[in-house]
């Protein structure tokens, strides 16, 4: 058994290692070495302030009495750092460009350094924090009094009315001092706090291991496994009950998401106190995982805890009472001091985030409106700021000390931890419309928050003191004024409700209706329309656009003054000897533009809240202009950013397109080029050879006198149809060009193609000598457009070809004609050697002779079956080789009839 | 993986896991089914709940960092006055 001198030694030693701590880092980080301090693991460890001593021993209780539903605390949480790229990054962007020291800061920038909205936040944060402080206060209270004071019945808890108002008091006042120590050292323009940060990150440690330690305890000595846990009968009572999940269990995620957001103290552990925005990569998962690491013991805790402690144990203290049943000291003192931890870490942090609202917000405001006593010296207001912090610490923990006093009798605190989730969930749409919403006025924001606010307080604040002398109870059941429908928990008969949804649908939805009512209602002022664009696209316009829309002057030593008496001596000098260098000049003073006058205000914002900072520089500058003309087009920069980058993806696809045309066109022109230049060769060549041949004769019959006349009549004629031939073939060659270009001295009319073909077969016969030729005509007589002796030049073409160049044993050649698909068709099939799959094409080019290496010139110069093709287009026609089918070559001509001729190029003329 | 899609995934796990954790979907896994000795609906809270946790650890590190441009912290009292810069040079 441990006695109350050991625990409270315990408990004291491990005080001053906090004070260690926090020194030793405070003094690390004074000297720049952050080291340890500045890291992920220590950001993520301090976000755990969320989890107080209500969740580290209510959480069992929570689960002895509902089952699963404790998750819904710690889940909320999960998904939004899960989601940590979307609404944090954007709130710690934000808080470091604005210098934002609190969330009252951060919703009174955003809507015009509104004074008035912050003093509504501060509040509305004041009196929802204060009782959750009670409650820490009576948790340690009541730990400290069941661990020390361990007889039989205080395993049982302690029965409320036997709590010791004393040692909270030791608590509170302890951790006032701890506070006000190493809470409120300076006035730091980036409210850094590292050695309460160091603090925080140990305590949340020692939370984890002390309910790691009592979790696995439990669960594999007292239990002996998992499955026996569950097997024990009390597993069935916790986990029935179909009602958890329900309208509540959505309530309480959606709840705990929004306190990881708006609870004060969790907006200055994650925004405020963010050191590198990449920390939140970390915490992102890292966060969730501690959540995870913490709960996961919680239902077997409970469920053992209900089936081996006697009936009419508080479940609440199951955490450290299961461990003492078992006589375990050692892990009961652990939990103990995880317990202290987890409520002192809280009231650590919430007291900052408070006492800096509260100073910053309340107290600065009516200091600036007082008349001013003095000229005002240097570092005077950084020393108002400094002692009324401290003060609010104090005060702020002696209210809560008398919210614990108050109420210590009853069991009012229980719900306290929900209670005042709902309350700084009222933050929620204000925080987020400013944050994604132009429209969102100051106007509404504050309408709605305040109707909210008291919603909220009536219908759930309020009934946490039913039973008290202070309300009647008739309030509660017949309405104030008997008026039914005003009842706190049964708004307009919404009767069998669960209070906390009940309190949550109604404030929320009466806050969101406000707010955008209101601000769709009523116009911004230019400086809130300013503060939205600057915080909406905070990540497209860096805060130094602001000077571009205030303009704005003052004497430099006004603005060295005003930053003396907020900074400090030393800080001031150097803020604007920095500067100066910065705007290149020698001078330790800068130039006192609009840039500089709206960094100096945001450096001050860092101390004071952006609202006095404003309200300051406003008093000693003159001529303040806002720029709606700049103004309205930052507004639509952002949409012509859109706009030009839609544009310019468009622009480059089509050029894209363009670019792929000229290429493939380019392609053509060089092929076409290149053919060219292959015609003329072939011209040339195919001309010099008769042309060498002429000239030498010529020339043996010029100088030859001794030629016979026989021979000399020999050499004419070979030099008389070596011109033949030459005229011949520029004759084919005019042919194909005049044709290829259209221009033609023969026009288009009905004929028969069947009697051309066989008049073509006909002439071919001659040559056809030991030739079998098949002729069948599938067609009968058709009538094309066409000119009947070009058509038969081209059979002739065909057929001639076919026959001359089928050098088979057993030379066959077939000819066959037919109508298919409307177009008149006509195979020239031999059994020759076929044609080279590579030549397929190119002996449709000019003076290609696919058969041509072996053979004489004599034969043609190749321009054949160019010009039957060129022919054949001219009437509409085709001229192809059919696929090789392994035997001779195929040629297929196809016209199309008459009545098709005379549609097709009408319709290629409308298409 | 691009950042965008990491930060679309993001969006979806998100979305993925709050709908997962709530009303319509956990009373399906309410009921009188052990695994390994754990009722079902224990097993899948705490599973998906983890699940989460592995698959956000997972994507964090596909999501872009964020470069400061700031000069690095020098002593405490000069956070006030070191170069704040805005930071900047992240797609947004």
């Amino acid at each position: 058994m441990l006695s109350a001198n050991i625990v409270l030694f315990t408990a004291l030693a491990y005080v001053a290692l906090l004070f260690l701590v926090a020194f030793v880092s405070d003094v690390r980080s004074r000297k720049g070495w952050l080291g340890l301090v500045h890291s992920p693991l220590v950001y993520t460890l301090s976000i755990s302030v969320y989890c107080t001593s209500w969740t580290f021993y209510g959480a069992v209780g929570s689960a002895a009495r509902s089952g699963l539903e404790f998750a819904t605390i710690y889940l909320g949480p999960t998904l939004v750092f899960v989601g940590w790229w979307f609404l944090l990054r954007k709130l710690v962007r934000i808080g470091r460009i604005h210098r934002t020291s609190s969330i009252g800061d951060l919703i009174s920038s955003r809507y015009g350094k509104s004074t008035s909205l912050a003093v509504l936040v501060t509040l509305i944060a004041v009196i929802g924090t204060t009782p959750y402080i009670a409650l820490q206060l009576k948790a340690v209270t009541a730990s400290f009094q069941v661990v020390a004071e361990a007889t039989g019945t205080s395993l049982l808890g302690i029965p409320t009315r036997d709590i010791d108002i004393r040692t909270g008091f030791w608590v509170a006042a302890g951790m006032a001092v701890f506070t006000i120590l190493f809470g409120t050292r300076n006035i730091d323009a980036n409210e850094h706090h590292h050695g309460v940060v160091a603090a925080i990150a140990l305590e949340a440690l020692v939370k984890l291991v002390a309910l790691l330690a009592v979790g696995l305890y439990v669960v594999f000595w007292i239990a002996g496994g998992v499955p026996e846990v569950f097997r024990l009968p009390a597993a069935a009572t916790v986990l029935q009950g179909s009602e958890t999940f329900g309208a509540r269990w959505v309530a309480l995620t959606f709840l705990s998401a929004t306190a990881i957001v708006c609870l004060p103290r969790q907006f200055q552990i994650t925004v405020v106190e963010n050191a590198d925005e990449n920390h939140l990569r970390t915490a992102g998962w890292l966060f969730p995982l501690y959540l995870f690491l913490i709960s996961l013991f919680t239902l077997p805790i409970a469920i053992v805890g209900l089936a081996t402690l006697p009936p009419g144990s508080n479940p609440d203290m199951f955490v450290l009472t299961l461990p003492m049943l078992h006589d375990q000291s050692a892990l009961a003192l652990l939990v103990f001091i995880g317990g202290f931890s987890s409520a002192t870490s809280m009231v650590i942090v919430a007291s900052i985030a408070l006492s800096i609202m509260v100073s910053n917000h309340i107290v600065m405001p009516i200091a600036l409106r007082l008349p001013r006593r003095s000229a005002g010296v240097s570092g005077d207001v950084k020393t108002l700021l400094l002692v009324s912090r401290r003060i609010s610490i104090g005060v702020i923990l002696l209210l809560g000390f008398a919210y614990f006093v108050a109420s210590a009798q009853s069991d009012a605190l229980a719900s306290m931890g929900l209670i005042a989730f709902a309350g700084v969930a009222q933050f929620l749409p204000s925080l987020i419309g400013g944050l994604y919403w132009y429209q969102a006025s100051k106007a509404g924001a504050f309408v709605g928050l305040l109707g909210g606010v008291l919603v909220w307080g009536y219908t759930l604040l309020l009934p946490s003191f039913e039973g008290g002398s202070v309300i009647p109870a008739s309030l509660f059941q017949e309405g104030p004024w008997g008026i039914a429908d005003l009842r706190p928990q049964a708004l307009f008969g919404t009767e069998g409700v669960d209070p906390l949804v009940h309190s949550l649908v109604w404030s929320l939805g009466i806050n969101v209706a406000l707010f955008v009512l209101v601000s769709l209602v009523r116009d911004q002022k230019p400086l809130e329309r300013l503060q939205a664009t600057l915080f909406i696209d905070v990540f497209r316009n860096p805060a130094d656009n602001e000077a571009r829309f205030i303009r704005r002057s003052a004497a430099i030593d006004d603005l060295y003054i005003l930053a003396q008496r907020i900074l400090g001596t030393d800080q001031a000098y150097r803020l604007f000897r920095d500067f100066a260098r910065q705007q290149g000049s020698r001078d330790s003073l800068p130039q006192p533009d609009t840039e500089f006058i709206a960094h100096l205000e945001r450096q001050l914002a860092g101390g004071i809240g952006a609202a006095s900072a404003r309200v300051m520089v406003s008093q000693v500058i003159t001529g303040e202009t806002i720029s709606l003309d700049e103004l309205m087009r930052l507004v639509d920069e952002t949409q012509q950013v859109i706009e030009y980058s839609q544009q310019l993806e468009h622009k480059s696809q089509e050029l894209q397109i363009t670019a792929r045309q000229l290429r493939e066109a380019n392609e053509r022109l060089r092929a076409l080029d290149a053919q060219k230049d292959d015609f003329l060769s072939q011209v040339s060549h195919e001309v010099r050879t008769p042309m060498a041949s002429i000239r030498s004769f010529s020339e043996i019959l010029l100088s030859g006198d001794d030629l016979t006349s026989e021979q000399s009549k020999r050499f004419l004629g070979i030099i008389h149809n070596e011109t033949l031939r030459l005229t011949r073939l520029l004759d084919e060659i005019l042919d194909l060009s005049h044709l290829e270009r259209g221009e033609l001295n023969w026009s288009l009319r009905p004929i028969d193609a069947s009697a051309v073909l066989a008049r073509a077969v006909e002439t071919c016969q001659g040559m056809a000598a030991g030739v079998t030729v098949e002729v069948r005509n599938d067609a009968g007589s058709v009538e094309v457009l066409g000119h009947s002796d070009r058509l038969a030049q081209v059979f002739i073409n065909l057929i001639s070809n076919a026959i001359k160049h089928n050098t088979g044993a057993d030379p066959r050649l077939s000819i066959h004609s037919t109508i298919i698909d409307g177009r008149f068709v006509v195979d020239v099939q031999d059994n020759g050697p076929g044609i080279d799959p590579a030549d397929r094409e190119r002996i449709f080019s000019k003076f290609s002779r696919a058969w041509s290496t072996d053979r004489p010139s004599t034969t043609g110069a190749g321009l054949g079956l160019a010009i039957s093709r060129a022919i054949l287009r001219r009437m509409n026609g085709t001229l192809d080789l059919l696929p090789a089918t392994g035997q001779g070559a195929c040629f297929r001509v196809t016209l199309p009839l008459r009545q098709n001729a005379d549609q097709s190029p009408r319709a290629a003329a409308e298409g | 993986m691009t950042w965008k899609k990491a930060r679309d995934a993001t969006l979806v796990l998100t979305v993925v896991g709050a709908l997962g954790l709530l009303p319509p979907v956990l009373p399906f896994f309410d009921r009188p089914v052990t695994v390994f000795g754990m009722p079902l609906i224990v097993v899948y809270v705490f599973g998906a709940w983890l699940a989460l946790i592995v698959l956000a650890r997972w994507l964090s590190n596909r999501l872009p960092r964020h470069v400061a441009r700031e000069t690095t912290l020098g002593p405490a009292d000069e956070d006030a006055v070191s170069g704040d810069r805005p930071p900047g040079g992240e797609p947004g």
